[in-house]
């Protein structure tokens, strides 16, 4: 968990740090009205300083307690999900949204779930067939079309 | 034209098909959204939100604030019959509801959740009404200064009224905050920190990020362990309440319909505040103490009451002043804004047909969520043994779908599953999500205000302490700041 918290202060400085070095071309101040640049180091200044404090809470920490990951079936999940979030991502403008649901629901039920394949085909259908739904002909919203023309 | 008579015209905007399907579908989701365990009604919200875009603003409003109290009632069925909240706020209600359902009193833990969550929306309701129009009269007066100073009171509230580290609550608002900065300039329109890519001048949207951090990462987490439950079954006939448990519970649901409000008025306080609180000084007015954490009914009234009417006071703040003071408000602030309105003190003027039909349509859903949770409670219930693992990935497509639909690009949908993958970690890390999505929506308030006043004072500071409206707002701004840390020490110096 300490290790957790110790990255999580660091991205936090390298924000505030990014926050400084990103507008330094701005100005800060100019003629008698704060400029472009004075909330972003205002923000900068602050988010280095709880940085700094949230890096001390992590010290004070008991360096044995671990953080809350999950292990074995709940972490193959978790894997195994989030490359399939991506992945539908990039196939929904190759293949179409509707395939892509269809295909991520049913390798996430089926794959990353352990669920039997007919109802995870089902439960892929009814997904599929439910985005169209909604958001193709009750919202009129035209997604991206695969090569079978839905 | 009156209250009553701007009340009655929102009653006629809800008394339409289309006003009644907005509200029943609003409150249905809620139910379903809150039965879920792992899924809020924010993180609802905020999938739903791109299926308004082409709505009625007076309809998506109505709807989604229907998720956002019928998440309330729906929460309790998962705590009272598999000991598992759907909420946090139903916590408590898990507590005593789950023991009630093992001495086959379930029916009754349900029924008085659902008259308590009645009565305190209703009551809660009318509150609001009264609590809006009397702090809309008092905001109208309001200037740069004092919006700046809401907004920041905004933020650190809800780090102060974090269960937490303040430490961790603050800094997640000064990330919103910074997230907020990436863009354009508001006062200048120059690009700022848009590191050359044009991407990024339009800045991080609220939606795609609120779908990250909300429905995606708590699917996600939610996915870790799916141990599948059987919920208790429950009947019609067990939901009758006898004469002395009624006579036990009654007050609970007057109390903690009170506390509820006023901790809702607060923001950052939430429905999980409420709901403690509310439990705790129930626990103090109850003939049977020792009962309570066992299976006591007047502690399920209290927190079930509770976190029905902070729902409703939490809205108060954001109709009367445009400060959210939850994330579920949050997410409707954000609605209005995607809906082309303007939130602020001028709402209950510029909108008052959005305002009063919106107020109009919560007495209508809490009548429509006492229906389903008293009647047909035995049928939502009977809805929980859809296997969980079935529904996740629907969701998670609902929500990349969605996130898609807002701007038609893929870059919002990649910012939807970075977010997704933040949230995540962040729930990993103990950090809150919810000051970081406030923050990013009061951002652009918050550093135009303060420009604006630096502005009028030519650069002083001395503007803020220099109207009284101000220096009681930065009076409550330093008690807010102040409080949490010295909470922590009083505590420290307690146990030593």
């Amino acid at each position: 968990m300490r290790r957790l918290e110790l990255s999580a202060a660091a991205i936090i400085l390298a924000m505030a740090a990014a926050l400084a070095l990103g507008t330094a071309d701005l100005p800060f101040w100019s003629d008698i009205t704060p400029g472009d640049r004075f909330v972003p180091i205002l923000i900068a200044s602050v988010l280095a300083l709880l940085g700094v404090l949230f890096a001390r809470e992590a010290l004070e920490r008991p360096a044995d307690e671990s953080a809350p990951w999950p292990t074995g079936e709940g972490a193959r999940r978790i894997l195994l999900l989030f490359p399939l979030i991506v992945a539908l991502g990039f196939a929904a403008d190759r293949l179409g949204f509707a395939v892509a649901v269809f295909c991520f629901v049913f390798l996430a039920t089926f794959v990353a779930l352990r669920r039997s394949i007919l109802p995870s085909i089902l439960a892929a259908a009814i997904a599929a067939g439910l985005i169209q739904l909604v958001f193709v002909v009750w919202l009129g919203i035209r997604l991206p079309k695969g090569p079978f023309g839905f | 034209m009156d209250t009553f008579g701007l009340l009655a015209q929102g009653f006629s905007v809800v008394l339409t098909p289309a006003g009644l399907l907005a509200v029943f579908f609003g409150v249905l989701i809620g139910q379903v959204v809150g039965a879920l365990p792992g899924l809020g009604p924010a993180a609802g919200m905020a999938l739903l939100l791109p299926v308004t875009f082409g709505m009625d603003p007076n309809a998506a409003v109505m709807m989604l604030a229907g998720i956002l109290y019928g998440g309330m009632y729906g929460g309790t069925i998962t705590s009272v019959l598999i000991n598992v909240p759907g909420e946090s706020s139903s916590v408590m209600s898990a507590v005593d509801g789950h023991q009630l359902a093992k001495r086959g009193r379930g029916g009754a833990a349900l029924s008085v959740a659902a008259i308590g969550s009645f009565f305190a929306g209703m009551v809660g309701t009318v509150a609001l009404a009264i609590a809006a129009v009397a702090l809309s009269n008092i905001a109208l007066r309001f200037n740069a200064p004092e919006f700046f100073l809401l907004a920041l009171i905004g933020i650190v509230a809800t780090a102060s009224l974090t269960t937490g580290s303040p430490v961790r609550a603050l800094m997640m608002g000064a990330v919103g905050l910074a997230i907020g900065t990436v863009g354009t300039d508001p006062i200048s329109g120059n690009a700022r920190l848009t590191f050359g890519s044009s991407y990024l001048v339009d800045g991080f949207d609220f939606l795609p990020v609120a779908i990250g951090l909300f429905g995606i990462a708590e699917v996600l987490a939610s996915l870790e362990n799916t141990a599948e439950e059987k919920p208790i079954r429950t009947r019609l006939r067990d939901m009758w309440l006898t004469a002395a448990e009624w006579a036990q519970s009654r007050m609970a649901i007057v109390r903690g319909s009170a506390i509820g409000f006023v901790v809702g008025l607060l923001p950052g306080a939430g429905a999980t505040v409420a709901a403690f609180l509310a439990y705790v000084v129930e626990r103090r007015f109850s003939k049977n103490p020792e009962m309570f954490g066992k299976g006591a009914l007047d502690g399920v009234a209290s927190s079930e009451s509770a976190n029905n009417s902070s729902v409703t006071g939490a809205l108060a703040p954001m109709l009367a002043l445009g400060i959210p003071g939850s994330t579920g408000t949050a997410v409707l602030l954000a609605a209005l804004i995607l809906q082309g309105i303007r939130p602020g003190p001028t709402l209950m003027v510029d909108q008052p047909v959005l305002v009063w039909s919106l107020i109009a349509s919560m007495f209508v859903g809490n009548v429509v969520l006492l229906i389903m949770n008293l009647p047909l409670a035995p049928l939502f219930a009977a809805l929980l043994r859809i296997p969980y693992v079935y529904l996740a990935p629907a969701i998670l497509t609902f929500s990349l779908v969605g996130a898609y639909a807002a701007t038609m690009s893929f870059t919002t949908l990649a910012i939807a599953v970075g977010s997704g993958f933040v949230g995540y970690l962040m729930i990993k890390a103990d950090l809150p999500r919810a000051p970081l999505v406030l923050a990013l929506v009061l951002a652009p308030l918050l550093e135009e205000s303060l420009r604006q006043s630096l502005l009028l004072s030519l650069g002083s500071p001395s503007i803020f302490i220099e109207r009284p409206f101000s220096v009681a707002l930065l009076v409550l701004l330093i008690v807010f700041l102040a409080m949490p840390f010295v909470l922590r020490a009083m505590a420290r110096r307690k146990a030593i």
